[in-house]
């Protein structure tokens, strides 16, 4: 049995689907069906605190006014209508599970960006201009390999960290998909997801989520893999019993490149939590003492943490935390179920990485797999980690292939880089 | 001008899942590319260790140009056991079709190296190697930047390379 869809939500995401196919024509030359769903739009959101910015924007676009301030207000009303979307499946999802969704809390105000910072973040913003100007459909080599000298300065800027990993994904994505014109079938939504939340992020820095520190018995849950070519990142969800019950996520992060790839990936990431990572093979839970929790539910891990038996585990009634107001998106919700293979929601079950070996696993009749309840267009089943007779199984396997590697990637690839300098 | 039938509006958020690549030797080819319109990379030397080639083929007119580390052109002639080489992990890493469409062969469903070879005529060019090593360097760049324990919730996006 899956959660409810919520009412409302297929209109608010026909206005976004309206909206993206303007953003696939271009927004330099608008036909009329372009100009009549920019109307709606603004129609549709009127009553809204964005009402005026997004009337003014939308008139002054279809006056030609092609400025980057109006792009900005387009990408603000197509968040805020999928920041709507994800507090009701957020309200759904929580209600099918028996979580508590934190109380919300006022978005906090971002950092003035340093003169450098704006710099950077002007510079991405002129490219994203271009790429809506030119419309997804249309993309060129021309238009999109100018970006890719914008990405270095971005990925050694630390208060830049998040736009530099979508960039340096988008970026190269969009250049292995043109000219876009040739494509059968253009990732419209996901391209439109990633222009929005890249340009929203030119305009203002992240709010900070504030933090308050807390204790208890954290308990892993499952690992999250996410990767482009050139970034590895892991979620680690798990649950704190302190104080309250709570769910909450510990982030760990590398550069790399596609050269490096499975295991070899995954063993980047093991230096920064060994013995977190360690309880994904030899289940372990820990006892922490005073670390940061932002009101986001992302954890500053100590790896110093005692290892203490793990605890029967119980999720009825934990708390889950809500994303910044900024970061709502549906893709962001994604909370742990814990069930027996016969108990799993009838539902797809997607979007595990390849790299955590778990495809067969469905087949284990007697596993209990913890999974995350996810949305994409409808409700899915993200599996994370399979307990079965032998043990876990999941991310314990590529681990284990970790200290099977026979040649890694990184010592070939500097060792044949330094036959190319030249012997003066 | 607008050609709605086209655009899947029933796609997700999930990025076109791309065949697994194939096995690569990475000691054999550190570096290959589709890049500004050639196939591009590094090839190890199979007699010297301590020499690498430079080499690429252009899209469209299929010239291409190989030499070595220390800028002798290699003497294998257009189509030298190096360009073969990179464009046979190309095929591995990127898929046959992509690279076929890539260089711009008139039939893009090939199997291999050859079938796109074969269709490319192109000469031996001079070409300056600086860019293509370059590129290498600015690759290997990567794995210098530091780690993070962060939230980068943009990643989300990012699933299942």
């Amino acid at each position: 049995m899956s959660p409810p869809t919520p009412p409302h939500l297929a209109p608010a995401l026909g206005l976004v689907a309206d909206l993206d196919r303007v953003l696939a024509q271009g927004l330099a030359r608008i036909a009329p069906p372009e100009q009549a769903a920019l109307k709606s739009l603004a129609r549709a959101l009127a009553a809204t605190p964005l009402g005026t910015t997004l009337n003014e924007a939308v008139s002054a676009l279809l006056r030609g006014e092609l400025l980057a301030h109006h792009l900005v207000a387009l990408a603000m009303a197509r968040a805020a209508l999928l920041g709507a979307a994800h507090d009701a499946l957020m309200e759904a999802a929580c209600s099918h599970l028996g979580y508590a969704p934190a109380a919300d809390g006022e978005q906090g105000a971002a950092a003035a960006p340093s003169h450098p910072t704006r710099v950077l973040m002007d510079s991405a913003q002129h490219w994203l201009v271009e790429v809506a100007l030119a419309g997804f459909a249309a993309l060129d080599r021309s238009t999109v390999q100018p970006a890719l000298a914008a990405l270095r300065p971005l990925q050694e800027h630390t208060p830049l960290r998040r736009l530099a990993a979508l960039m340096t994904g988008f970026v190269h994505e969009l250049l292995d998909m043109t000219p876009t014109a040739a494509l059968p079938e253009l990732p419209l939504l996901r391209w439109c997801d990633l222009w929005m939340v890249a340009i929203l992020q030119t305009v203002a820095l992240p709010s900070p989520s504030p933090t308050t520190p807390v204790s208890g018995v954290l308990t892993p849950l499952g690992l999250d893999l996410r990767h482009h070519d050139h970034l590895v990142s892991a979620v680690i969800h798990a649950l704190l019993d302190g104080d309250s019950k709570r769910l909450v996520r510990i982030h760990l992060s590398a550069w790399k490149v596609d050269a490096i790839a499975g295991a070899e990936a995954l063993g980047l990431l093991l230096p920064l939590a060994p013995n977190l990572l360690a309880a994904f093979s030899t289940p372990s839970s820990f006892e922490v003492v005073d670390l940061a929790l932002s009101r986001a539910g992302d954890l500053t891990w100590d790896d110093a943490a005692k290892a203490c038996p793990v605890p029967p585990l119980d999720l009825s009634g934990a708390i889950v935390s809500r994303p910044e107001p900024r970061d709502r998106h549906p893709l962001h919700l994604a909370l742990p179920l814990v069930a027996a293979a016969s108990d799993l929601p009838d539902l797809p079950t997607r979007g595990a990485s390849p790299w955590l070996e778990l495809d067969e696993l469905h087949q284990s009749k007697g596993a209990t797999f913890t999974s995350l309840l996810r949305w994409d267009h409808g409700w899915y089943v993200q599996p994370m980690v399979a307990t079965t007779k032998k043990g876990p199984r999941g991310v314990a396997d590529t681990f284990a292939k970790i200290s099977k590697i026979k040649e890694f990637a990184l010592p070939v690839l500097r060792e044949r880089a330094s036959r190319l300098l030249r012997k003066s | 001008m607008s050609e709605p039938a086209r655009i899947d509006m029933s796609a997700s958020l999930w990025p076109r899942p791309r065949p697994a690549p194939g096995k690569r030797k990475l000691a054999k080819v550190p570096y290959v590319e589709l890049f500004d319109g050639k196939l591009q990379g590094v090839v190890s030397s199979g007699s010297d260790p301590a020499r690498v080639y430079v080499s690429f083929i252009e899209a469209g007119s299929g010239d291409s140009s190989c030499s070595t580390n220390n800028n002798r052109p290699c003497g294998g002639g257009s189509r030298c056991g190096h360009v073969t080489t990179l464009v046979e992990t190309a095929v591995a890493l990127f898929s046959a079709e992509r690279v076929a469409r890539y260089l711009g062969c008139p039939d893009v469903q090939v199997e291999g190296a050859h079938q796109i070879l074969a269709q490319l005529q192109g000469t031996q060019a001079k070409r300056d190697h600086g860019e293509v090593f370059a590129r290498f360097l600015d690759y290997l760049r990567y794995v210098g930047l530091p780690e993070s324990t962060e939230p980068l919730p943009e990643m989300a996006w990012f699933h299942a390379g």
